[in-house]
């Protein structure tokens, strides 16, 4: 965790993501001129394809939704020192519970009806994300493995629901019925295909960061995520706030999962989301878990998966499977990236220490040089 | 120690000035080690002692000065230099790997040095120079399962075994019982008999006192004085040290204040600790309103176990805790903290803050969710602000300001913010653990001041420390523990530290 110290300066935070983005295109690059593509030729109708048109634009911004309110879910829970790895599963139920409301809910007008779907969705979500949560607070199993087999489960019922009892009447293809018009997110850009839940995530990105930066709740996560024996001492029930966090975090991506049921698609599809839940990981870290960074880096994912597409259609020979290379590359360049600055800032702290003005700080300062340590 | 030969110099530091932003950590430092001396370099924390070494051992580069073996002068870029010329350097902390039995420990040490041995001369090398300086250390016992004085011992036989003709131990004493300091004494001597030069890293004086042939009074980094063992006392060296603050160390006994009613008792007490075991077995103890109670005890002794207990930290696994009469064993740690328990903890850094946050974050972390920090579970932010400006103002708190992460401050100053979380509403109760655990003399003093505050003020009062120096300065009743039990209990006038001492190892020892 000590990788995902939020505490380092803006050159870091900024320079390091941006610096491997950078260094992922450039070996993706040199991989496709080796292979006798021309890589430029590639990413310019990558470029077009995400940014060259107003409905390019439209479609990066759909491709950013679904991603962004996961990230944000795992970043928020990460700052509370949890691994929620199962926002992919929590995204299956919101959806599915946004379905459900769509299907079987009361007939209401329509901001209301939407309304009800999409917290739907996120009490779903939450309920998906608190059940680790309760696990780990309680009998303290690892989120982690108990967060990613919840995937499953929830892809499996998501499976057997949209195959047999909510399968569209008359239908082999495994979507329920069209959502009804009441709860249809509406198009909010004529002559693209950007729906209002555009507007939903942008704000409740705007409440993620505020809540985590301004309230009660925001600072005892921070807390016990950087130190949780420190915010016991100090009164915190790190289990109430376990239990919260992991709610709150699988309440975005389930919210996320009824956006796109009431959005983009317009209904529940088998096997709608191809790992949002799981590239938002990978965007949580690339943004260091913050809010703005994360808007950056989720948008850098919804480019390229719209750049991949339009490169399928223009460039000759090159595959859109460069397009996951491309992000793990800079997620493992981040990762390398803050290791050494993290590498770099103990060796200056050790040195610092044996330095010594505080030479006698016994028990507090040693903990970054003290265990294993051979005597170099 | 008349059977010294005063031979010439082993090793001189000559006008050795070191700068870091903002302070000067060595203002031109010389410093002089003879063949079969041992030498102490005395001064508070901050005094330049540490930096010194360092640039002796290559962990850093002076800007001026020189380093001088005999009469030549060499260069020390890095220990591996230092290391060269038959330097040893015995840290605070141990470079020591737990799961590996000492003898592995050596021969990985020393194939870090660039020397390779087997195994069974590894075992063979701990045995011998255990049995020739008396330290009692098995080769083949795993470290972890070691006493912190056995594992300080497996430590110099680390640094010994490279055969150096300087030996720098740091703080060596800091976390050994009386007995073991003695020991260690023993083993100095042993080692500047037969010619080494030991350097005595240190700020407890009469253990300096016992040991040493030369002492060298360091303070703001720069030289105060150097002198014989002969002309040294106690009250000197503290003058040295400190300058004018010495005035305060001999005020700073009250006089005992009439203890009222039990506010906090234990009856029976039982906590388990971290491994499984049974760290705290039976305690019975009160506190009382206006005074002190110190609890003195070892490390592993089960004093922090029994304050974590008491604070709500640590469950109990079989006793009564009553407040006031009211059983609080099942309540959390915000329900007594709401009753008027203040709790600072073991291990400030671990247990207390948390670093990565302001300090006025830090500061309002248990009351952040009452007015008027926060409304609706939104932070006011000015509220918060300012109740951190007040306390930085009224503790003490040397910072920039309060939006400053608490991981950058000074250990004092973290201990301070600890201190004024803990007690700026005045609670009933005060459980301190190892309240000035690596603080320096100023930094102490002022610690112990706010304790003596409080108790004057009506609380009770519970200082558990290894310190017997602090525990006869300040408590007024002591409580020893050992292996999780109360060996005694001493009045803190009457008491002498041999009684608390024996107390404290088994007196079976």
């Amino acid at each position: 965790m000590r990788l995902l110290r939020t505490r380092q300066g803006t050159l870091v935070a900024v320079g390091v993501p941006i610096l491997s983005v950078a260094l992922a295109l450039v070996v993706v690059g040199v991989l496709l001129a080796a292979n006798g593509s021309d890589p430029v030729a590639a990413y310019r109708s990558m470029v077009s394809a995400a940014f060259g048109s107003t409905f390019a634009l439209s479609t990066t911004i759909i491709k950013t939704l679904p991603r962004l309110l996961p990230a944000l879910g795992i970043a928020l829970a990460l700052r509370a020192g949890l691994w929620n790895v199962g926002a992919e599963g929590q995204i299956y139920v919101g959806a599915l519970a946004a379905a459900g409301v769509a299907l079987f809910g009361p007939v209401v007008a329509f901001p209301i009806a939407a309304g009800l779907a999409l917290l739907a969705a996120a009490a779903a979500g939450a309920a998906w994300g608190a059940i680790p949560g309760a696990l780990r607070a309680r009998r303290g199993i690892s989120e982690v493995i108990t967060s990613l087999m919840l995937v499953y489960v929830a892809i499996h019922l998501t499976n057997y629901l949209v195959e047999g009892p909510w399968l569209a009447s008359g239908s082999t293809f495994p979507a329920t019925d069209p959502v009804p018009i009441e709860l249809r997110l509406p198009i909010i850009w004529t002559g693209t295909l950007l729906n209002a839940g555009a507007l939903v995530v942008l704000g409740v990105t705007v409440v993620v960061a505020f809540v985590l930066g301004r309230t009660v709740f925001g600072l005892q996560l921070r807390a016990i995520g950087a130190n949780d024996r420190a915010s016991r001492v100090a009164g915190l029930s790190v289990g109430w706030v376990t239990v919260a966090a992991m709610a709150a975090s699988g309440a975005l991506a389930g919210l996320a999962g009824g956006i796109e049921v009431l959005g983009a698609r317009g209904r529940l599809i088998e096997g709608f989301s191809p790992g949002y839940g799981f590239e938002a990981i990978a965007i949580a870290l690339l943004g260091r878990l913050n809010p703005l960074g994360i808007v950056g880096a989720a948008l850098l994912f919804g480019a390229l998966d719209a750049g991949g597409a339009g490169l399928q259609t223009t460039a000759e020979g090159v595959s859109s499977a460069i397009v996951p290379i491309t992000e793990g590359l800079a997620v493992v360049f981040v990762l390398i990236g803050l290791g050494i600055v993290e590498m770099l800032n103990r060796r200056r702290e050790a040195r610092a220490m044996l330095a010594g003005s505080q030479s006698s700080e016994r028990a507090v300062t040693h903990d970054s040089v003290a265990g294993p340590v051979v005597e170099a | 120690m008349g059977d010294v030969k005063h031979e010439g110099p082993l090793l001189r530091l000559e006008g050795i000035t070191k700068a870091y932003p903002g302070v000067l950590a060595n203002d031109s430092v010389s410093f002089e080690l003879r063949v079969g001396e041992v030498h102490a370099l005395l001064g508070e924390n901050g005094a330049g002692k540490s930096t010194l070494m360092g640039i002796l051992y290559g962990l850093q580069r002076a800007d001026a000065g020189r380093v001088l073996f005999g009469d030549e002068e060499v260069a020390i870029a890095e220990p591996r230099d230092a290391m060269a010329l038959g330097v040893a350097y015995v840290q605070q902390h141990f470079s020591l790997i737990p799961t590996l039995s000492v003898a592995e420990n050596l021969v990985l040490a020393l194939r870090f040095g660039g020397r390779r041995i087997s195994l069974r001369d590894g075992a063979a090398t701990v045995r011998e120079l255990s049995a020739r300086y008396g330290l009692g250390v098995e080769p083949d016992v795993a470290v972890e399962r070691l006493s912190v004085g056995e594992q300080q011992r497996a430590e110099l036989l680390k640094a010994l075994a490279r055969e150096p003709r300087v030996l720098i131990l740091d703080e060596p004493s800091s976390l050994l019982s009386p007995d073991e300091v003695q020991r260690l004494g023993t083993v100095i001597r042993r080692l500047a008999a037969e010619g080494m030069g030991v350097i005595l890293i240190a700020h407890k004086l009469d253990e300096v006192l016992a040991v040493v042939d030369r002492i060298t009074v360091l303070r703001r980094g720069r030289n105060v004085r150097t002198l014989v063992r002969a002309q040294a006392t106690r009250e000197l060296l503290g003058e040295l040290m400190i300058g004018d603050l010495a005035a305060r160390v001999d005020q700073q006994r009250a006089p005992r204040a009439a203890a009222g009613d039990d506010v906090l008792e234990a009856l029976d007490v039982s906590v388990g600790g971290d491994r499984g075991q049974t760290a705290v077995d039976g305690v019975s103890l009160a506190l009382r309103r206006g005074e002190i109670l110190g609890v003195a005890g070892l490390q592993g002794s089960g004093q922090v176990e029994l304050v974590e207990a008491l604070a709500g930290v640590r469950p109990l696994t079989g006793g009564v805790i009553r407040m006031d009469g009211r059983d609080i064993g099942a309540l959390g740690v915000r329900a007594r903290r709401r009753l008027g328990i203040g709790h600072i903890p073991a291990d400030r850094r671990r247990g207390g803050l948390v670093g990565d946050l302001t300090i006025a974050e830090n500061l309002t972390l248990p009351v952040a969710g009452e007015r008027p920090f926060s409304r609706f579970g939104v932070i006011r932010r000015a509220a918060v602000n300012d109740h951190a400006v007040e306390l930085i103002e009224r503790f003490g708190v040397r910072t920039p300001g309060p939006a400053v992460a608490v991981a950058a401050l000074s250990g004092g100053n973290q201990q301070k913010v600890v201190i004024a979380r803990e007690l700026w509403r005045q609670p009933s109760v005060v459980l301190a653990c190892y309240p000035t655990w690596g603080l320096d003399f100023a930094a102490a003093a002022a610690v112990h001041e706010e304790l003596q505050r409080q108790r004057d003020a009506g609380a009770a009062v519970l200082l558990a420390s290894m310190d017997l120096d602090e525990l006869l300065g300040i408590a007024d009743r002591i409580v020893v523990m050992q292996g999780g039990r109360v060996a005694g209990e001493v009045d803190a006038d009457a008491a002498g530290a041999e009684e608390i001492g024996l107390l404290m190892g088994g007196a079976a020892r």
